[in-house]
């Protein structure tokens, strides 16, 4: 089991070294000459020579790809923003708590809510409930987020004047976008658990738990659930991925000071520091999710875990035997 | 599956229902319905302000009304908090970073004076001179500025304010500025390489002027020290900044006090909202008092609505059509160039694109440039007023030869709208072209590549000059090769702006000269002039606008609700 950890850890950090080299490499060889868009057209040669020194750009680009790792990995310092003139660390930092509480709460609305209603549809299965939450996923996975997020403005904000339509100020502030973020998730996640529960609903034991005389709602939720949930639980681990890097469009429709329009607003005004320092760190909490989840897997599972043991012991029987 | 149908009926007229609430009761009408806003809204008032301009509310004061003169004339209460919408984070407070164009952080510090109209009207600086030659400008601080760390403001400052302009901004004085030093401890002396030419003035006064201890013991980035009527007291990048009146600001003498430094309100919350039209929701509901960037649907509602007040100012921007003259290039025939210039419709791009609100221009600069000629507004010919006829003569005179010219234009609706209606334009005569839209972060490299392009469609400043504009244009100290913006290679041309834009030598016959031949050698066709609109409370009684045409909320003035 450890050795596995070691190897997914492993990976990760490569993943998000990666990462780092491919957003710079890319944001090397992006056309344009960043000492001419912060000075603009009417610098002189010598004033552009000047900036590009500054900025450390013209160095050839190997140079300039170490200087980036050592100063992004060892010296945690991710630049200084071409246009605010303030640490993209210090931005980041800033910005993370925001979006992340938005991402979270999003996802954490969208479980709540999405895994009874499939439960509740499989568990009527033909049913009007099972319909009817077939009907609402299909709508709102149909329609964009953005789309959502613009008539709950018009409605809660511009009409009914009970919820603010931008900004940070209260907690009020985080009800719509949250609610436009997790009604497409609350559709989806709905269609999957209720075929992840269907997939049980017919399995032998279920029958013979029945056929035993056990209680329906003990059948439901002491040996449906507990497996049939096991995907369902895997997916949304997987979308807390979404908490940091996927919430750029709401942010943007709810002038919502986080990283997704930090990095929105870099991405207009090639502010490449910013830009590179917003991948990076959406790739790193990407990455280390993935990893917790993966090991996750073996305490949710227990298959998995008995798979990990097996090898373990394999291959410590192999060595003694050597 | 019957009621699986019903589901989805259901499911559909619920849909149906939310639609009709979300969108019952607007009172906003299309864009394209007759609106009287520009007529109304754009007149503003000169120094002197009179009592029937007061009564209606609806005036524009302008930063070159005295603070006592508003006093005197304007109904006017002491606001303790305003709300407002702003496009862009203000980022960075540094007062030597791009400071000028940004709404939150104008007459936030100070500089030496305003130009107001060509005039020179001092902020920090008491008086000046200049010397005979126009080689030497002696100027005078006020003994008492202070910032709000308390610092007195001193001509060293001055010095230092302006050599870290030059370091980090650039500001560009150092091509006629040849010393700057301080003579005492509040007066200074500026020697210039050359007399003073029109507009160097202009440029002299747009740096801030900040204390060099506080700029040493502070990280002014996050934490600025200024000296206007203003603190920051709050700031959430990308979300709110927050300025409250200095109870201790050095000026107490209104008469010295030009609008834009008044502080009539006490609470100044800028609010960061890029979407206009969530600008536009945000005023509805009360979220905010007044908003910049209002588009052209929503400003019937605005001009309509008994809550607010709508005005229009002429942008300091035009809306320009440039030919590529490279030689290597199909637009270096003169001929073409005024076959396209002919065959472009200003007015049918003003009603197109900007739906009606702005004027046409007759020259590069618009009417209200100081130095312009009223009587060129009236010329029905000279400047390539609008006719296909002639277009069609001119390219017959020429070798074109049905090639497609490039449109290079940046990726703005606005810019793109009108890229499209003159490649129909130009269509129409037989000229035909293909638009290359790119991103505006780069579209100053592909401009600066001669071969990248024949026609360039740009917004173009006119700050407050006429001859700055064709300076700003035609000369080629502000390029990477010898000659003029659009590869226009005249020696001829840059004497010619280099003499006339010598104070001495800027009068109306020689402005006349230099219009002709810009005319004859068709190097540009200035086509619109947008109006840009503020919506502002019902109890405004007076907006104060900069030199930039951002509101000032402190300049203005207020009454009860």
């Amino acid at each position: 089991m450890l050795r596995y950890v070691l190897q997914r850890l492993l990976m990760t950090i490569f993943v998000i070294i990666a990462a780092a080299i491919l957003i710079f490499t890319v944001m090397y060889f992006v056309p344009g000459d960043p000492a001419k868009i912060i000075l603009g057209p009417e610098a002189t040669a010598a004033d552009l020579a000047d900036v590009r020194h500054q900025l450390g750009i013209d160095r050839p680009f190997l140079v300039q790809l170490g200087s980036f790792m050592y100063n992004t990995f060892i010296k945690f310092d991710m630049g200084t923003s071409w246009f605010r003139n303030t640490s993209v660390f210090g931005g980041m930092l800033e910005r993370i708590p925001r979006t992340f509480l938005l991402g979270f709460l999003s996802i954490v609305l969208t479980s709540l809510v999405g895994i009874p209603m499939g439960v509740n549809a499989a568990t009527h299965h033909r049913k009007w409930q099972d319909k009817g939450v077939i009907s609402f996923a299909m709508v709102f996975m149909s329609v964009p987020e953005f789309w959502v997020a613009l008539l709950f403005i018009i409605f809660f904000s511009l009409r009914l004047n009970i919820l603010p339509s931008f900004g940070i100020g209260s907690w009020k502030n985080y009800v719509l976008p949250i609610l436009s973020g997790a009604l497409a998730g609350i559709g989806g996640i709905a269609r999957y658990t209720r075929s992840c529960v269907l997939e049980v609903v017919h399995a032998d034991y279920i029958t013979t738990a029945r056929a035993k005389g056990v209680m329906e709602r003990k059948v439901i939720y002491q040996h449906m659930l507990p497996n049939a949930l096991i995907p369902v639980l895997t997916n949304v681990g997987t979308s807390f991925t979404r908490c940091i890097g996927g919430t750029i469009v709401m942010e943007k429709i709810f002038s919502f000071p986080g990283v997704g329009l930090y990095l929105s607003d870099a991405i207009a005004s090639r502010d490449y520091p910013v830009i590179r320092g917003c991948v990076i760190v959406i790739a790193a909490f990407t990455a280390i999710l993935m990893l917790l989840v993966d090991l996750s897997y073996g305490y949710v599972d227990p298959r998995i875990k008995a798979q990990y043991v097996k090898q373990s012991t394999k291959k410590g029987k192999i060595k003694n035997v050597a | 599956m019957k009621n699986f149908r019903k589901i989805i009926s259901l499911c559909l007229v619920m849909c149906m229902i939310i639609a009709l609430f979300a969108s019952c009761g607007t009172k906003e009408k299309s864009g394209t319905e007759e609106t009287d806003v520009q007529t109304e809204d754009t007149e503003e008032i000169d120094e002197n302000v009179d009592e029937e301009n007061v009564a209606t509310k609806q005036k524009v004061i302008g930063s070159e009304v005295s603070g006592a003169a508003i006093a005197d004339t304007v109904t006017s209460v002491q606001r303790s908090v305003i709300n407002y919408a702003v496009v862009e984070d203000p980022a960075d407070f540094d007062p030597f970073a791009n400071t000028q164009t940004k709404e939150t952080l104008v007459g936030f510090y100070q500089p030496l004076a305003y130009v107001i109209k060509g005039e020179v009207v001092g902020c920090l600086m008491k008086d000046y001179t200049i010397s005979d030659d126009g080689l030497i400008m002696d100027g005078e601080l006020y003994d008492y500025i202070t910032d709000t760390d308390g610092n007195n403001i001193k001509a060293s400052d001055v010095v230092f304010s302006w050599e870290m302009g030059e370091e980090i901004t650039h500001i560009g004085t150092t091509g006629f500025v040849d010393k700057f030093e301080a003579t005492g401890d509040y007066t200074f002396r500026i020697t210039f390489k050359q007399p003073l030419a029109i507009g160097q003035m202009d440029k002299l006064t747009k740096w801030n002027v900040v204390s060099e201890k506080a700029y040493s013991e502070h990280d002014m980035h996050t934490d600025p020290v200024p000296t206007g009527p203003y603190k920051l007291t709050k700031y959430t990048s990308g979300y709110l900044t927050t300025y409250e009146k200095r109870d201790d600001y050095w000026q107490t003498d209104t008469s010295k006090l030009v609008a834009r430094d008044m502080a009539n309100v006490d609470v100044i919350n800028f609010y960061v909202i890029p979407e206009s039209a969530q600008r536009t929701i945000a005023l509805k509901n009360g979220s905010i008092d007044a908003s910049v960037g209002i588009t052209n649907e929503d400003l019937p509602f605005f001009d309509e609505s008994e809550d607010f007040w709508l005005f229009g100012v002429p942008d300091d921007l035009s809306l320009d059509l440039i030919p590529n003259c490279d030689e290597g290039r199909l637009t270096s025939d003169v001929n073409l160039r005024r076959a396209i210039f002919y065959a472009i419709s200003n007015e049918a791009i003003l009603e197109s694109v900007y739906g009606g609100n702005g004027s046409v221009n007759h020259d590069l600069a618009p009417n209200w440039a100081v130095g312009y000629n009223p009587d060129w507004d009236n010329e029905t010919d000279n400047y390539y007023t609008y006719d296909p006829e002639k277009a069609k003569e001119y390219l017959a005179e020429t070798s074109y030869n049905g090639e497609e010219l490039i449109i290079l234009v940046n990726n703005s609706p606005t810019l793109t709208n009108a890229a499209q209606l003159i490649n129909a334009l130009l269509e129409q005569v037989g000229i035909k072209t293909k638009i290359s839209v790119t991103d505006p972060a780069i579209i100053k490299e592909t401009y600066a590549d001669k071969t990248a392009w024949d026609l360039y469609i740009t917004m173009d400043a006119t700050n407050t000059y006429w001859i700055d504009a064709i300076n700003g244009f035609l000369t080629k100290d502000k390029t990477t090769w010898e000659g003029s913006g659009n590869f226009w290679m005249d020696p001829e041309a840059q004497e010619m702006i280099n003499t006339y834009k010598q104070v001495a030598n800027a009068t109306p016959e020689n402005f006349e000269i230099m219009r002709d031949y810009f005319i004859d050698n068709a190097l540009c066709k200035s086509m619109v002039n947008p109006l840009t609109y503020v919506v502002v409370p019902s109890w405004t009684s007076g907006v104060c606008l900069s030199m930039k045409k951002c509101f000032t909320p402190g300049g203005s003035t207020y009454t009860e609700e």
